[in-house]
């Protein structure tokens, strides 16, 4: 038997005493198209009829649609009502017509609308199907899985061989619990279409629920194999492996899952996607794409969502954020700037515009952009972060430090405010205030290492005699994960041995950073590095702290 | 059983305590709370609830301070908490209050106006069961049980809460005896202590125990087994009135609540109790704070069986946590790899309220986690090591296109039969476009919903069945669940945005019979800690408490163990008794009772009777 009479045979046994019901729904909707043929059942706007099968053509309330949607309704409802009115029309073009009307309801999540037209459209010509496929469509995804499954077997009884009805009833099987349903739908799949990942998931699915891990290993690992785009497959994966106790294999899955499911090609739902993108959904997507470092991926739904809503400027920001990380930093600033044409003083753009040009080195132009950020919304603690940190760098320390200090007012836990804030101590040369702010940062972040490396170098080398401490800088070093591995923390422990008296130590330790500093090529910093040797080799200790640029504290962004 | 249904009344008698148990403690000074239930013949074919806050004296009704800017806070609260504030042996009810949410907006701007007493605030209800059965016994009336009872105290009890309200969590943290309480707010949280006098003194600035961003839920745990409790607090998103998102409805582009997904989800705190009236924040110390994913949940308990508390976190569109204790002060989010953070395929889902029970009877402990609709809510089941795996669609909680949001949720054994049902409130948190053309200015309202657990094979929904309690539609949010007449079986608060509080009161549980315990130990003075005075001059230290977190496994001749935990935590935004009610089913037969103390030492009594609430003093048992 061929695979599709055999999907065939699998739903006609599962409909046993059914058939009954089916037969008279096909002769009534024959009957009902040939007493339209003859002329004057439906009048047009109410659409009043004989037959009881046939449902009256809907009126749905439109108000809550947009400009866009509603003219699109507005258009496609009054061409079914002509083709109505047309006594020559034959009953297929009226079938049509109502479905596509249907599917456009069903788009706007008309969900009754959609189901009168879709119903009709199904009476008129119950051979074709698409009109079963779209109501499965419909009740699958409004909470009615007893008559999705009728509509999806009802597209398999005509169509034996389709392959997204397969998927789609067998994954509505799995969701109940019914994997002995389930498994022959997607076996048929795979006969049909060997490569068919959406299939061989379902199958994994379910050799998962038997707790048969290997079949399902086989199952996911080939899947994502076809299809490696399939990032979610990676995630039963991992479970599959975890249950066979292959812990590398677990972790190694479970950094690579994602949330893109092995879907089924399904035509329908690329047409309802095309009539109506929900932006929402695309940016939901796009968030989690670019939450998890998928910068392509989330470009890409933004941009979808941003073509759906072109008037959203959160949207826009979004999209130009995506695109500058992937590098497309024109694209970005289109983005950007349309996003300030819709929301005029929209603080988001204007920091990500700021940060932009901060990353193609205009960077008195950023400080602009950024001032205009804060300007529009002055409890925005990035912006002041971005604004304090940019006036830093460009050493107005006095101009930048109540922006760290605000930045730190809005948001208590932002490290980067405070580290910014006790550099900014630092270059202003207010050794005790800046050593106040390392420790109470420290004890709010004891896993961030700048905080200790910065409070131990000021221990070391702080000009100010009673701040200075060099054991206790020895100690915050020694807690630091392999502290010779970093140059500029391996330097500190250097000038914090020296300070403790440790000459010799203090010695061995700047040789090495110099030996470092050398195979790692850079020699520019070298002769800093010797004159501080010399130092420690004539039992003298170092006294600057992070003296120039080339040697820049660490950045409190 | 209490308000409708006749019932038969409770013997003096039966107030007689075995003497292997211990004493019954109200001390208040009440008498004690024991076997106010009844053992009807026959199960009831009357609804298992009826609703009765305003019968009871509740008015409460939530303000959520909604001026058409659709902030997102302002469709997320609030919360209630169970807690016997004047150990009198009754649950009394705190109710969790919202403002005027915006700068400078005043009340008048409100799109839906407040209910009096203005302005609105937090209210504390006073329950009067067990005064009111001291006084009908007094009066030689003992057919009749007195009707229940709340009295709003809010003004004598000295609470003022400040800031926009969201949940609430009851624990005695200073060892007292007296049960104080914690409230979270968009915005600064409060932590009220309990004077022992019926008032109650605002120690959040001194204690060291505010934070000032988004909280939600709270658990409250002994997560260093000192014998002190220390408090986890859950923190969303960074939503503020100045970084406010316009977000838009998918279809009408009209102005609609944003997705948690548009702002930056928030560190959780976890604050160590010092044994000194003070908190320690080692949210950075302990691991906590490492990971942030907008937490609206969180409920405690050994999900691995080390016998050291760990924490499960429900999280808004990201991957959920599953924090394992280390022993050391420290805790690792394991949930990825214990198979919990995500829906079964692997999806991150929008969890809200989360519930962690032994629903399957094999001694650990199952999670449930209610989410968004078209997801589907979610039931983990605990394979005992702390491994856990999706069997919503299996156990029939599965729907592929959920209709409801979730959000307080419970196990609760509602009809007493020994196997956990489940309850959930729920509300959606977008416009329902269709009561929006209805002309509903709050189109958010969704039915609640019961599931029995049938027999221990599966659930079934039996809402529709459930009678007029479960008919309105709210936009319900918090649960909080507690016998709160004290008849043996577990009636339910429920809150709503922007609407009534309700009581759902159980009228079928009693049919059945039951055990009802109270765990109690002097956990701090055990564990050496110094016995302190407080500035009322009340010692503090050595007073038995609640023991949260104790385990209970209740043996039955010929039939498996009921095991259950002690917790207040668990749900959404909300607090609940801190008691143990086990439902029996048709046999009162109990063999002995174990209790695993939160220290990890273990007790065990025998002729702990059915059909009434107990206390059990640690170190009054068997020791194993």
């Amino acid at each position: 038997m061929k695979a599709r009479d055999r999907a065939a045979e699998i739903v006609r046994r599962d409909n046993r005493g059914k058939s009954g019901g089916r037969r008279a729904s096909r002769w009534l909707g024959a009957a009902l198209g040939l007493a339209l043929l003859a002329g004057g059942i439906w009048v047009a706007g109410s659409v009043a009829t004989r037959s009881s099968s046939v449902l009256p053509l809907p009126d749905p309330d439109l108000s809550h649609l947009d400009e866009r949607t509603r003219s699109l309704i507005g258009q496609r409802r009054p061409a079914l009502e002509a083709v109505i009115r047309s006594r020559g029309e034959k009953v297929g073009v009226i079938s049509e017509a109502s479905g596509d009307l249907g599917k456009l309801y069903l788009a706007c999540k008309l969900t009754g609308a959609a189901e009168a037209c879709l119903m009709n459209a199904q009476s008129l010509a119950s051979g074709d199907p698409r009109w079963p496929s779209c109501l499965g469509y419909l009740y699958r995804t409004s909470n009615q899985p007893e008559k999705a499954i009728a509509c999806y077997e009802r597209v398999l009884r005509l169509q034996p061989g389709d392959l997204a009805a397969l998927v789609w009833l067998g994954r509505l099987h799995l969701d109940r619990n019914e994997p002995e349903k389930a498994e022959p739908l997607f076996r048929m799949c795979l006969e049909i279409q060997p490569s068919s990942p959406s299939a061989l998931y379902g199958l994994g699915r379910i050799a998962m629920s038997r707790r048969d891990f290997a079949a399902a290993v086989q199952c996911f690992e080939k899947a994502l194999s076809i299809s490696p785009q399939a990032t979610i497959v990676h995630y039963s994966l991992a479970i599959a492996y975890r249950e066979m106790g292959e812990t590398g294999k677990t972790q190694a899955h479970l950094a690579l899952r994602g949330d893109v499911e092995p879907y089924p090609y399904d035509p329908l739902l690329e047409e309802l996607q095309r009539i109506l993108p929900d932006p929402k959904l695309h940016a939901d997507r796009g968030i989690r794409a670019f939450d998890a470092g998928r910068w392509r991926e989330a470009a890409v739904e933004f941009r979808t969502a941003v073509e759906a809503d072109p008037t959203d400027p959160v949207l826009r920001v979004d999209l130009g954020g995506a695109l500058a990380k992937v590098g497309d930093q024109a694209g970005a600033m289109e983005q950007f700037q349309q996003a300030l044409r819709l929301s005029p003083g929209n603080a988001r753009a204007l920091l990500d515009i700021g940060s932009l040009l901060e990353r193609l080195g205009s960077r008195s132009e950023a400080i602009r952009y950024f001032r205009s950020a804060v300007a529009a919304d002055l409890s925005f603690p990035e912006a002041r972060l971005a604004l304090a940190d940019e006036l830093q760098r460009q050493g107005k320390y006095e101009e930048a430090l109540p922006h760290f200090r605000k930045a730190i007012e809005l948001d208590p836990r932002s490290a980067e405010a405070r580290l910014g804030e006790a550099m900014t101590l630092l270059r202003l040369r207010r050794y005790s205030q800046a050593k106040r702010s390392l420790e109470e940062s420290l004890g709010m972040f004891p896993e961030r290492p700048e905080f200790a490396h910065s409070l131990a170098r000021l221990l070391a080398t702080c000009p100010e005699k009673s701040l200075r401490d060099g054991l206790r800088a020895l100690k915050l070093l020694e807690r630091l994960p392999d502290p010779g591995a970093d140059l500029e923390i391996a330097q500190t422990m250097a000038m914090a041995l020296a300070e403790a008296g440790r000459y010799d130590q203090a010695v061995q330790w700047q040789r090495r950073c110099i030996d470092s500093a050398r195979r790692a090529g850079r020699s520019g910093q070298t002769a800093r590095m010797e004159e501080r040797l010399a130092l420690y080799e004539r039992a003298k200790p170092c006294r600057e702290f992070w003296s120039d640029e080339s040697e820049a504290p660490p950045s409190g962004r | 059983m209490r308000l409708l249904v006749s019932r038969l009344l409770v013997a003096p008698a039966l107030f007689s305590i075995p003497a292997a148990v211990g004493t019954i403690s109200c001390r208040g000074g009440a008498p004690d709370a024991g076997a106010r239930g009844s053992v009807r013949a026959g199960a009831s074919p009357a609804p298992p609830f009826i609703e009765a806050a305003a019968a009871a004296g509740i008015d409460f009704v939530h303000f959520n301070g909604m001026s058409g800017q659709h902030y997102l806070c302002e469709m997320m609260g609030a919360g209630a908490a169970l807690f016997d504030y004047d150990n009198d042996g009754d649950l009394d009810l705190f109710l969790v209050q919202g403002e005027m949410l915006g700068p400078g907006r005043t009340i008048q701007q409100a799109l839906l106006s407040p209910k009096p007493p203005l302005p609105p605030a937090g209210r504390l209800y006073r329950n009067e069961l067990m005064e009111d059965d001291r006084s009908r016994r007094s009066a030689g009336a003992e057919s009749s049980p007195p009707p229940l009872r709340f009295t709003d105290v809010t003004a004598s009890s000295g609470i003022r809460t400040a800031g926009y309200g969201m949940g609430a969590a009851a624990g005695d943290f200073d060892n007292d005896g007296w049960i104080d309480l914690y409230i979270t707010n968009f915005g600064s949280n409060q932590l009220w202590r309990n004077n022992g006098d019926g008032t109650f003194t605002d120690l959040t600035a001194r204690s060291g125990a505010d934070d000032p961003r988004w909280s939600t839920s709270a658990a409250i745990f002994d997560f260093d087994r000192d014998g002190w409790l220390d408090l986890f607090v859950c923190n969303y998103v960074d939503f503020t009135f100045a970084n406010h998102k316009r977000c838009t409805a998918s279809l009408s582009r009209a102005q609609d609540y944003c997705s948690p997904l548009a702002y930056s989800p928030l560190p959780n705190r976890l604050l160590h109790n010092r044994g000194d009236g003070t908190f320690e924040d080692v949210s950075a110390a302990s691991g906590i704070a490492s990971e942030s994913g907008g937490a609206l949940g969180v409920v405690s308990g050994d999900f691995d069986g080390d016998g050291w508390p760990d924490l499960y976190v429900a999280n808004d569109g990201r991957p959920n946590q599953l924090w394992i204790n280390r022993h050391d002060g420290t805790f690792v989010n394991e949930a990825m790899l214990a198979g919990c953070a995500l829906s079964g395929e692997g999806k991150a889902e929008a969890g809200m309220g989360v519930a962690a029970g032994d629903f399957d009877a094999d001694g650990d402990e199952d999670l449930f986690v209610t989410n968004l609709t078209g997801e589907s809510n979610r039931l983990y089941v605990n394979d005992g090591r702390g491994r856990f795996s999706d069997q919503t669609s299996a156990e029939g909680l599965s729907s592929s296109a959920q209709p409801y949001t979730g959000f307080g949720t419970g196990w609760i054994d509602f009809d007493n039969d020994g196997w956990l049902d489940l309850f959930i409130a729920n509300g959606a948190v977008t416009a329902i476009e269709a009561e929006a053309r209805a002309g509903d200015p709050f189109p958010l309202r969704q039915p609640r919903q019961l599931f029995r657990h049938t027999a221990g094979k599966s659930f079934e929904q039996i809402s529709s069945a459930s009678g007029a309690a479960f008919s309105p539609w709210e936009v319900g949010r918090g649960a909080a669940f507690g016998d709160l007449d004290n008849d043996g079986d577990m009636d339910i608060v429920v809150t709503n945005n922007n609407g009534p509080a309700r009581l759902l009161i159980n009228e079928s549980g009693a049919g059945r019979h039951w055990i009802g315990l109270r765990l109690l130990g002097k956990a701090a003075s055990r564990a050496g800690k110094p016995r302190r005075t407080s500035q009322a001059g009340r010692s503090a230290g050595d007073a038995e408490r609640d023991m949260l977190g104790a385990w209970v496994e209740v043996m039955r001749p010929g039939r498996p163990a009921l095991c259950r935990r002690a917790r207040s935590d668990g749900s959404y935004l909300c607090s609940n008794d801190p008691r143990v009610l086990i439902g029996l089913g048709d046999s009162p037969r109990i063999g002995a009772v174990q209790v695993n103390w939160p220290d990890g030492r273990s007790e065990e009594w025998s002729g702990v009777s059915a059909d009434r609430w107990t206390s059990l003093h640690e170190g009054t048992g068997q020791g194993r």
